[in-house]
């Protein structure tokens, strides 16, 4: 594809009309009270009490952990939503190699009743780390140890114009549920012969390998269904930063003719207009424009102290989890910063996944005056290239000396021979993940 | 991915051995193997072998379990004991392992990309597809 990006311009196409999906804008920060203003709910017994915040990759895992390790502390898992939508394996969805999001879909109740976790649903606005209580929309809670899993949330500030209102224009989907709906509703509107454009922020954010996935499936969508449409990847990285040689295979082998990758940085957007500014100097008025903001730390993080200086990630201790910040809080999964030499923990599903369990053995260990272990964890990431193969990056991580050491890094082979096993493996491992988060 | 509760801890053992040294063919196992020592796999293989048995509930063919069941009892009963449900020295426990994962390995031992044992050989080479297939559908459907 030729596509000369200083004078690309285009008028908005099919995207006018569509009905927005109404998901409450990702800016919404919550509100800074105090955590001893509300009316104490489920009071503390004689039982010590960790309570887990964010019941996604991480924290379902760490609930269900703690309880399975030690039967005499009560666990509360408060998380806002009643179903949890995984983030891997939305781009399938997203490009409409997946019919809906079931397969992507738990719900709590199971894993509640089968191991003894306390859910509650609801909103959490403030935790006071000297007073060990958690401030919900419901009431606060007393803990003794408190497990912090909030994932993500966006740093708008550098884009100028975006609003409350902005990512139900220019959706992210880097939340699945009703934005990986919007987005991939947004795409199937377009006509053919439109154009498309995927905006990606600097590193470090969610998922490395995630948008050039994206990109892949939605240009092989493109592909079959739409063969006059094209797809810009605008990467904000100087280049590509994940499984660099078997995205660019599949980029050259598969889509050279409706795809392009492009450096630059989203700096700002029109709402109104629908455009979208890069690197302060170029225009993008194309069909759909999927952007992915800049990341930090969940909100209820920041709002609580927990992230480092730049009020981006936060610290933790690389054994047991716990924030270097506030003692007795630990932090998991895309919000930590863990101290590493030579390559840091991908913030990935499987990550948190990893980090839970290493969390809540250490935390039953710190309970119950017990010797600490040092972590080993593995990661491994599946990313689809096309709609009937996958390739995958793997970790294995050690802490040595209080610092995270990667032992062993791999991708698969770069002629694709593994990419039809690969993609049922990752079906697989997505099958295996959801049903240990979920019973 | 195979389940591995239940496994025997030989089996475990030999199969990261084998993953790490490349002489099993895998995707992710044998990169993630390599992160590993000899001492480490026998921390894993003991941890497995310890924990119960877990059966999965899959949409089979009944005709080609039943089918499948009787070659199991002609062909495979001597190393795969109890249909499959107990994993006896480096045998591996075959009972309610995912289908597709039965047919990939298959697939991978029939390509020789994976290496039978001789007498695991012996039995399969005179097996059509048809009753190899069979065969895997009996494995997945033991409880």
């Amino acid at each position: 594809m030729t596509l000369d990006r200083r004078n690309f311009i285009k008028l908005l196409g099919g995207a006018s009309g569509l009905a927005l999906a109404g998901q409450a804008a990702a800016q919404g920060k919550a509100p800074a009270v105090s955590a001893g203003s509300a009316a104490e709910i489920m009071p503390k017994g004689s039982a010590r009490r960790v309570i887990v915040i964010g019941g996604g990759y991480g924290g379902t895992i760490a609930a269900k952990y703690l309880r399975m390790l030690d039967k005499s502390i009560e666990v509360v898992l408060i998380e806002r939503n009643k179903e949890f939508v995984s983030c891997p394996f939305s781009n399938f969805y997203i490009a409409g190699m997946m019919p809906d999001m079931k397969a992507l879909t738990i719900k709590y109740d199971k894993l509640a009743s089968n191991h003894g976790i306390k859910m509650l649903h609801a909103e959490v606005t403030a935790i006071d780390p000297a007073a060990k209580m958690v401030a919900t929309s419901q009431g606060r809670l007393a803990y003794d140890r408190l497990i912090v899993s909030p994932g993500i949330d966006f740093m708008t500030d550098d884009i100028e114009g975006y609003n409350a209102s902005s990512a139900e224009i220019f959706p992210h989907a880097w939340k699945a549920g009703p934005q990986s709906a919007l987005l991939r509703k947004q795409l199937q509107a377009m006509k053919d012969g439109g154009t498309m454009a995927i905006s990606m922020p600097l590193m470090p954010f969610r998922c490395p390998p995630g948008p050039y996935e994206r990109a892949s499936l939605i240009a092989s969508y493109l592909k079959k269904h739409k063969p006059k449409s094209k797809l810009i990847l605008l990467d904000a990285n100087p280049d590509v930063v994940s499984k660099k040689p078997l995205f660019t295979k599949a980029w050259k082998d598969y889509y050279k003719d409706n795809f392009q990758y492009i450096g630059g940085q989203a700096t700002k957007v029109d709402n109104k207009t629908k455009t979208l500014v890069i690197d302060n100097f170029d225009d993008y008025k194309v069909d759909v424009i999927n952007l992915i903001p800049p990341q930090r730390a969940g909100n209820i993080a920041v709002v609580s102290d927990l992230t480092d200086d730049k009020k981006r990630w936060c610290p933790v201790d690389a054994i047991s989890f716990e924030s270097t910040r506030h003692k007795n809080i630990h932090v998991l999964g895309d919000a930590t910063l863990l101290p590493s030499d030579g390559g840091a923990m991908p913030k990935s599903g499987y990550s948190a996944n990893s980090q839970a369990k290493v969390c809540a053995i250490n935390i039953v260990a710190l309970m119950n005056n017990q010797q600490t272990t040092q972590m080993t964890a593995i990661n491994a990431c599946y990313s689809g290239v096309s709609e009937t193969e996958s390739v995958s990056v793997s970790h294995v991580f050690k802490v040595v000396g209080g610092r995270i050491k990667i032992t062993a890094s791999a991708v698969s082979p770069l002629d694709f021979s593994l990419g039809k096993i690969e993609k049922a493996y990752g079906e697989s491992w997505l099958k295996n993940v959801l049903t240990e988060m979920s019973t | 991915m195979p389940s591995l509760a239940s496994q025997s801890k030989a089996s475990i053992v030999d199969a990261m051995k084998k993953f790490q040294s490349g002489e099993r063919t895998s995707t992710i196992m044998g990169r993630i193997a390599k992160g590993y020592t000899a001492a480490d796999f026998e921390l894993m293989g003991e941890f497995f072998s310890k924990q119960k048995f877990h059966a999965t509930n899959q949409k089979l063919d009944k005709a080609l379990v039943k089918k499948g069941a009787a070659l199991q009892e002609a062909n495979c009963s001597r190393c795969h004991l109890d249909d499959g449900k107990d994993g006896k020295d480096d045998t591996p426990v075959m009972a309610s392992q995912w289908l597709p994962y039965l047919k990939i390995q298959m697939d991978m031992y029939l390509s020789g990309a994976r290496k039978m044992p001789e007498q695991m050989a012996e039995k399969v080479k005179p097996l059509s597809k048809a009753e190899l297939d069979a065969l895997l559908h009996f494995y997945a459907s033991v409880k």
